[in-house]
């Protein structure tokens, strides 16, 4: 069953110049983008700096409002949504971010920050609002000592916890996780990255996962959708994607990087993209990696490719795979 | 490479930081050789005392905090018994160069990339000639690989990208061709891609200019891509040294071990992650003997109780652990 499809989404940011903040030009930072989510699927949005990915998240978390396109959950528009059906809308929707100390109030104490939503969401008694806040303290691995302590005495992890069982308490169906192990050390990292594992499995959730981080990727999602420049240019199962990247671009980033078995460094073959992105305000005609592309074609500055399925689920935005 | 001389040579380290809350032990007993044109790499988690290892070597500590012992030899130098004049004039920034996490830490904002550069060279080479010193300036530039070298010296900070700046820092840094050169996360704050290229960029430079480097990483890959050796550290101590692929293929110690074991594989499919339970521990409030025995499955008494020391127990391959030796009983 989807439980989200967005259709050629696309976002703009206007750039303004001078006194009456005329409109020059805009930041592209979104560009038709469309994708599923299933019911109880983690969906992975990769990408570099400036790619967008961050952008889609805060669409379908009502932070932004589309320039166009649609988001569609659970058979409705979510873009136009307002009053009761947008909170009915919040409620089912969550997010847990990079920072857990910028997402969490450093004046509320912690058992208060987990039972905020249910309080806003639900008619049940502070009493009993506090019980269950303990209770998703203890499901995420926090013991019930710390509800009274404030984010400022937690370590990173232990407030990337809080954060998790504050997204879970109104029982959503899906979470947007923005980066939510980049912050942490490895040791730390693979202890929260289990635990959404694990709550996925219990709880029937479904995760939008937006990550810089291959590793992170391949770990935890099921499939896997890599952004250059505001564009999807892959969409693949996870293992397809990495086992057969199609892609300049997908191929290039998994060949940045860096291995630590010694063992499987050797058989790498290494990909360099010459240069850095260029920008989001007058991205590059055609496709818009073909400056940087190492197997760069004659039609490739002329005109865009279209995103086409090679395979089943395996959908690829390059010139090489359309046949002539 | 082994059989080259000592560049570097640290010995029986320990730094404290002072603060209101108590003393922090930042860095405890830390010893290593850093040898000609090896790069070594320091690998370790937040509180690890990775980054306090560079700041020291290049003197360049906060003012709370305190060198209570040990020695830092470079070129029969030793390095904390210089005074301030001399480790400006000789040693900082000339002998032994250093480049951070942010690129801009190297710059001053109100300089452009070029002026900042001339300034270096100015005051270690003692170069005085201007069209030699804007030679120098557009070499290293161009040594870099920075495209347009003539446009980047004119450039202000702001005006260049993460990548092309942490690349202008490395030409400040290798502008006085210096013996050392100590990198710390130079590339974390960059994409991946870009990362790529800046460590391609330091290895070629390495063979080049037969640097010797000193590499602070908390990525394992990262130090893969980069090291001859890796010296793996937790909350100030350090737990086991060795070559690179030796230790990352035949781990010792319990916590590199475990390090290991949880990191996700963007080149492997990986089963369930393991993880290390429990968390680093309070720096003002380390354990009494090895910092990792309260997280270890193989802690055994002694653990608790005392430090145990650096052993070699394959050649070049140090580990310190009970469970590998008697930890250096005398």
């Amino acid at each position: 069953m989807t439980l989200l499809n967005v259709v050629n989404l696309k976002k703009y940011f206007p750039i303004r110049r001078g006194l009456f903040g005329r409109i020059v030009g805009y930041v592209k930072a979104v560009d038709s983008v469309s994708f599923n989510i299933d019911e109880n699927e983690v969906f992975s949005l990769v990408g570099e700096s400036g790619s967008g990915k961050t952008t889609v998240a805060r669409c379908i978390l009502k932070l932004y409002d589309p320039t166009d396109g649609r988001i569609v959950f659970e058979g409705r528009d979510i873009t136009r949504l307002k009053g009761r059906d947008l909170k009915d809308y919040r409620r089912k929707v969550q997010a847990v971010f990079q920072n857990p100390f910028l997402s969490l109030n450093p004046r509320m104490r912690i058992a208060d920050i987990v039972s905020e939503p249910l309080l806003a969401h639900m008619k049940i008694s502070k009493s009993k609002a506090h019980k269950a806040a303990v209770e998703l303290l203890e499901r995420v691995g926090l013991s019930a000592s710390l509800a009274r302590r404030f984010p400022s005495d937690l370590s990173g992890g232990q407030a990337q916890r809080v954060a998790i069982a504050r997204a879970l308490a109104l029982k959503p169906k899906l979470i947007v996780l923005d980066e939510p192990t980049s912050a942490l050390d490895v040791s730390v990292q693979a202890q929260i990255l289990n635990l959404l594992e694990d709550l996925s499995r219990e709880y029937k959730l479904s995760y939008l996962l937006i990550s810089h981080d291959l590793s992170v990727v391949r770990y935890i999602s099921d499939r896997v959708g890599v952004m250059y420049l505001g564009n999807i240019v892959e969409e693949a199962p996870t293992e397809v994607l990495f086992e057969n990247p199609l892609h300049p671009y997908t191929q290039a980033l998994l060949s940045a990087v860096p291995e630590p078995d010694p063992s499987l460094k050797k058989l790498r073959k290494r990909i360099m993209l010459p240069g850095e992105p260029p920008s989001a305000i007058n991205p590059p005609k055609g496709c818009r990696l073909h400056p940087r592309c190492p197997k760069v074609m004659e039609i490739c500055s002329r005109e865009e490719p279209p995103l086409i399925e090679v395979k089943e689920g395996h959908k690829v935005k390059c010139w090489l795979y359309v046949k002539k | 490479m082994s059989s080259s001389t000592i560049i570097l040579s640290v010995k029986d380290l320990n730094v404290n930081y002072y603060t209101l809350e108590g003393i922090i032990k930042a860095v405890r007993e830390l010893s290593f050789d850093l040898r000609k044109g090896e790069s070594l790499c320091i690998v370790g988690e937040s509180g690890s005392g990775k980054s306090t290892v560079g700041l020291t070597i290049i003197r360049a500590l906060p003012t709370n905090a305190i060198i209570a012992g040990g020695q830092i030899i470079f070129n029969g130098l030793d390095l904390l018994s210089l005074s301030d004049e001399e480790m400006t004039s000789k040693i900082r920034g000339k002998e032994i160069s250093m480049i951070f996490q942010d690129p801009a830490a190297t710059f001053n904002p109100l300089f452009t990339i070029g002026q900042t550069l001339s300034d270096v060279i100015r005051h270690h080479l003692g170069i005085k000639n201007k069209v030699k010193i804007r030679e120098h300036v557009l070499n290293m530039l161009r040594t870099v690989g920075l495209p347009d070298p003539e446009r980047v010296s004119r450039s202000y900070p702001h005006e260049l990208s993460g990548g092309m700046l942490q690349r202008a820092a490395i030409a400040v840094a290798l502008s006085t061709n210096p013996k050392v050169l100590i990198a710390d996360e130079p590339t974390t704050m960059l994409d991946v891609t870009l990362q790529a290229q800046i460590l391609d960029l330091l290895r070629k430079l390495k063979e080049e200019f037969n640097l010797s480097m000193i590499f602070i990483t908390h990525n394992l890959g990262v130090a893969a891509e980069v090291c001859d050796k890796i010296l793996v550290m937790y909350a100030g101590v350090p737990f086991e040294e060795g070559p690179c692929d030796e230790v990352l293929l035949r781990p010792m110690h319990p916590y590199t071990k475990k390090l290991l074991e949880c990191v996700p594989r963007a080149h492997r499919r990986v089963g369930r992650l393991r993880y290390i339970p429990g968390m680093l521990p309070d720096p003002k409030n380390l354990p009494k003997g090895c910092p990792f025995a309260p997280r270890c499955e193989s802690a055994t008494e002694i653990c608790n109780k005392k430090l145990p020391k650096m052993v070699e127990v394959r050649p070049g391959h140090s580990v310190a652990c009970y469970a590998h030796s008697s930890g250096g009983e005398h």
